[in-house]
This record gives C-alpha cells, structure tokens and sequence, in this order.
C-alpha cells in the first residue's frame, strides 16, 4: 500500500522533535542496527527520506493530474484495502492530499 | 504527502537528516500542499445535488425522509425531543452540500484516464491530522461533509468512510452499498 509510505516521517519528526521523550534521543536510536533490515536505522531513515522526494519530484517541479502518485497494487492500494474500495481508481485523494494512519482494528 | 516533505524539512533543520534535503523538500512540499488536492474537486450544484441524493436514496430503498432535517440521525434529535433546535443545526443551507450555491468535495479518487470518482469519502479528516497548510476548500468541504447521511457522512453508529449519493456514475452506488463501513 503506497499511502504507508508516507506515514514514517511525520511520526518520527514528531516524535523527535515535538515530544519531550524523544528530544535528545535521535542520536542514540539513529546508531542502532535494525534487526529486520541491514543497517542502522539512520540508513533505513535515508532511504526512506530519498523514496519520498523521488516519490514527490514529478509533481513538485510539473504540477500536472498525470504527476500525482497512483497505487502500485490495484487490489490493496491504501487503507481502503480493494479495487472497490476506491472506486477503481488509481490516484486515491488520501496518499497524495495526506496519508492516513490506521488500524483496520478501527474500522467495523 | 505534503506532511511527509514538511517533516523531511523539519528532520534536516534539526541535523537528524542532511540539510541537502532542505530546499527540495521546501519547494515540494509548497507545490503540493497548494495544488494537489484542487485536481480532486467535484463542483456540484444545488439542482443536480438533490437529484443525485432523490435517485440515491432510491436505489438503495432508502427513504426520502432521510433527505431532511437530521438524515439518519433523525431518531436520536427526536428523543431529544428539541426538534426546532436539531433542524436548524442540520438545515443551514451553507452547511449543505449544494445547498446554498454551487458545492465543492474531494473524490475519493482519480482514474486512470483521468475522469474522477466522485464519491465523498472520510479521508479529508486525514489532511486535518498531518497537513500544515489546510485551504478554506478543505475546511468547507469537511462542514459539509459532516451532515446526517446520506447528505453527508454521519449515522449513529459512526462515520462512514464512502458515500456513493453524489455521484454522476451511479454503478458506483451499487458497490459502495455492497461495501458499506463505518469509522469505530
């Protein structure tokens, strides 16, 4: 689902930069190895940072219909979770005006 | 997206990430927070929008009532026995969608080709969360959206998160029927 790619840096940002449990902490977490992935997870945080602005450059030097991002996967695009859900569209308004962040647990 | 750039700004001006970053994600995030969501935009106006909820509520054997004063919430005003103030408070014509002039919401996508699913949808309430830059059309659009269904999205039992009532393409009333939810 392309919309979770989106939801990584504004929590962390937050969380950092906004939160008193995480002022000062970045340094440390940064340096540590992830377990689930090689590197550290300043290396993860990088890569995450260069999939966004790849992700956003089209649209940001050339502001066309076209430029916004589309779903990868026709069946599980965003939260939505099917083809349906969507309305079988490929642009959805959440991932490109702002992604959602969601449990299905919050939905019945 | 636009969040995720502000935040890439907000990591590189506190040294987290490299301040290479800075400039693009500045000049990015603008671009998008200012012109992303007008290619969405379904203007409607107040003729077409009571045709399209008459034909609605009845493909979905719904009943007209719903149309007015509190929609689907009408059993919880009448308990509350102050109708006069619960109509009011649902009725104002500028709360509605094409009520006062012509209405402007956000489809809930785009298709390939470019044409728009005109389908309200919950997810303005996710540019309430993260956005940084919101535009009155944004801020308009979530007033009307917050009507009883099916003018709007509200039931008593939750939001919904899609709501088919508006739209040109009415196959699309079908589907959304079949896959109705609510926010809990």
């Amino acid at each position: 689902m392309v919309d979770t790619d989106f939801l990584l840096l504004p929590v962390l940002a937050d969380y950092f930069l906004n939160y008193p449990q995480g002022q000062n902490r970045s340094t440390e977490f940064f340096a540590r190895n992830s377990t689930l992935n090689q590197g550290t997870f300043e290396e993860l945080l990088i890569k995450n940072v260069d999939h966004v602005l790849n992700l956003s450059m089209a649209f940001g030097m050339n502001a066309s219909q076209e430029n916004l991002v589309q779903i990868r996967d026709p069946l599980v695009g965003n939260w939505r979770d099917s083809g349906t859900g969507l309305g079988y569209g490929t642009y959805p308004f959440d991932v490109n005006c702002e992604p959602s962040l969601l449990l299905k647990e919050d939905l019945s | 997206m636009p969040s995720a750039l502000r935040a890439i700004v907000q990591l590189a001006e506190a040294g987290i990430v490299s301040s290479n970053y800075t400039e693009n994600a500045t000049q990015w995030a603008e671009v998008w927070e200012t012109q992303a969501s007008q290619f969405f935009e379904v203007t409607i106006d107040s003729t077409t929008a009571s045709s399209r909820l008459s034909n609605y509520v009845t493909q979905a054997n719904l009943t007209e009532s719903l149309l007015y004063g509190a929609g689907a919430l009408n059993d919880t005003q009448s308990s509350s026995g102050n109708s006069t103030n619960s109509t009011s408070a649902w009725g104002a014509a500028e709360q509605i969608i094409g009520g006062a002039s012509n209405s402007t919401f956000y489809a809930l996508s785009i298709n390939r080709n470019g044409s728009l699913v005109e389908v309200l949808n919950s997810d303005l309430g996710f540019v309430l969360l993260y956005a940084n830059n919101v535009s009155e059309g944004i801020i308009q659009a979530t007033v009307e959206a917050l009507q009883p269904y099916p003018r709007g999205l509200l039931t008593n039992v939750g939001m919904v998160v899609a709501n088919a009532a508006y739209d040109s393409n009415v196959t699309n009333i079908e589907v959304s029927l079949l896959a109705v939810m609510v926010w809990s």
